[in-house]
């Protein structure tokens, strides 16, 4: 059978956008193409839906106009576009990803789900938001988002038109014919509350797959630490620094600042570089940059603990890839990782925004390397069995053959 | 030519409600609306407008043109399509206004 996967770009965000299923759905049968505003791969099966210079402009003018007037994904004419290719013509089921980065406008939607049989996977909370990608503590999404308290949050509107928006959402979301796909149980549990999805029956929780054999064996530990010049010794905590506010490193820095660690330790952290300066004094600080998958597994490996102290998460890869590796995820409340990382018994998750606790669940790991291990050793059998990469990939083709059987 | 000049037409942000069951309706036929718009891009508006400015470009090019000159024409091109292309679209938005509306479309 044919699938296409439909995302605003190819290769950032490849594992959860469609493009690593174009090569590895092969295995399922599964014969897997992609169309994309923005193609950044050299891949055949990946086409484009803008045409050059022009489509650029067009883009760019339609966006401003809609910020301008409180409106979002309501003009861009992709989706037709992308009904006109080949690929989408020839297409057994259409999978969507992120529609929501200016490309195919809601009012569009019905028309396209009526063509072909089509899967929607929701990444994120957008879909029942007015505007806004992450409501976070606010609940307007719940009864219309008007008027709204954030209209800066991303995507930031210059008008207050999210509650229309909203009200758009809601007539559209009656007349489609799709099947939803989420990650995790934090997701299903916002499509269930949400006055505009929770009228969907077709929804279906598939979490992302990662490949567990691939990350390194307890014993590789002194080595991936002598190979990143870390003290073998040293109680290493790992965790991405980013300035997104989301990602939550001002809540954790805060949590670190409290007062000097009880026994020395490292900071390993992938991403931005430079965001810890205050930080030199009481604890070593590891910073890597931006790594690609290889170097990550060498990060997992050498660290005790691993940190994601988002505010707002809607799966968490790196939750469970730090699990796949046998190290405890430690986490606040609130978003999808405390399900995902199966706290309290395997993952730990403090309050929302309590630096206080998230301080003293770190030093309850520091301090007690048992546990660490117990938990460790927890997380990965979870991993393994219940993220498994081959087990995403049979779901999915049992998906696609179900849904193209269903509303052929 | 390009139709109603941009400083002739009357914005006020979030003007009318587009989240009305006539709205959203008429919001469906939008993208066709653009698909025009980009068509009327290539072939038409962009096309007419700058049509002397291509030919003096294939003239400055066949002349050997210095590059200094042909930025300044290049960018000048890109400066008129990024002239344009708002007052096409705000032409689409008051179609589907006028059309919610009703009977006001030619007033565009």
């Amino acid at each position: 059978m044919k699938v296409l996967h439909v995302n605003n770009v190819d290769l950032p965000g490849r594992r959860f956008n469609g493009y690593d299923l174009l090569n590895d759905m092969r295995s399922r049968g599964v014969d897997s193409k992609q169309a994309v505003l923005w193609k950044t791969s050299q891949n055949p099966d990946v086409t484009t839906l803008l045409d050059g210079g022009r489509d650029d402009l067009l883009l760019t003018a339609i966006r401003k106009v809609e910020k301008r007037h409180g409106m979002h994904d309501l003009l861009f004419p992709w989706g037709k576009v992308l009904a006109n290719t080949q690929e989408f013509q020839d297409a057994d089921v259409v999978h969507y990803h992120l529609v929501h980065n200016d490309l195919i406008s809601l009012p569009d939607l019905p028309y396209l789900f009526s063509l072909k049989p089509s899967v929607w996977t929701l990444h994120d909370p957008w879909a029942f938001t007015g505007h806004c990608i992450y409501p976070l503590d606010c609940e307007g999404w719940l009864d219309g988002c008007d008027p709204c308290p954030y209209l800066d949050r991303p995507f930031a509107m210059q008008v207050d038109g999210a509650g229309r928006m909203w009200r758009v959402k809601q007539q559209i979301y009656r007349e489609l014919e799709v099947d939803l796909v989420v990650a995790s149980q934090f997701m299903h549990g916002l499509l269930t509350r949400s006055p505009l999805t929770a009228h969907f029956e077709d929804v279906h929780l598939i979490p992302f797959g990662i490949h567990t054999e691939q990350f390194l064996p307890d014993d590789w530990r002194s080595a991936s630490r002598k190979r990143l010049g870390i003290a073998e010794d040293d109680f290493v905590l790992f965790f991405r620094a980013s300035e997104i506010e989301v990602k939550g490193l001002a809540e954790l820095v805060k949590a670190l600042e409290l007062h000097p660690p009880t026994r020395p330790t490292t900071l390993l952290t992938v991403d931005e570089t430079g965001l810890l300066t205050q930080l030199t004094s009481d604890y070593t600080i590891v910073e890597r940059g931006w790594v690609e998958d290889e170097s990550l597994y060498l990060l997992y490996s050498a660290c005790d603990v691993f940190v994601m102290p988002s505010t707002a998460e809607a799966f968490g890869l790196m939750a469970i890839e730090a699990m796949a590796a046998g190290r405890p995820v430690v986490c606040f409340e609130g978003t999808s990782l405390p399900a995902v990382s199966h706290a309290p018994d395997c993952g730990i998750a403090v309050p929302m925004g309590d630096s206080v606790a998230l301080r003293e669940a770190l030093d309850s790991l520091a301090e007690s390397p048992e546990e660490v291990r117990r938990r460790g050793e927890l997380g990965r059998a979870l991993a393994t069995k219940e993220y498994g990469y081959g087990c995403y990939l049979d779901a999915l083709a049992t998906l696609y053959r179900d849904v193209e059987a269903r509303r052929r | 030519m390009v139709g109603t000049p941009a400083s002739d037409i009357q914005v006020t942000d979030g003007s009318f409600d587009y989240s009305t069951p006539e709205a959203v309706a008429a919001l469906k036929g939008v993208s066709d609306l653009m698909i025009d718009v980009r068509s009327e891009m290539e072939t038409g508006a962009l096309k007419g407008v700058s049509s002397l400015i291509l030919e003096l470009r294939e003239e400055m090019g066949v002349a050997g043109a210095s590059e200094p000159v042909m930025r300044k024409v290049r960018l000048y091109e890109r400066t008129l399509g990024l002239a344009v292309i708002p007052v096409l679209l705000r032409r689409g938005l008051y179609a589907v206004y006028y059309r919610v509306r009703g009977g006001q479309a030619s007033q565009l």
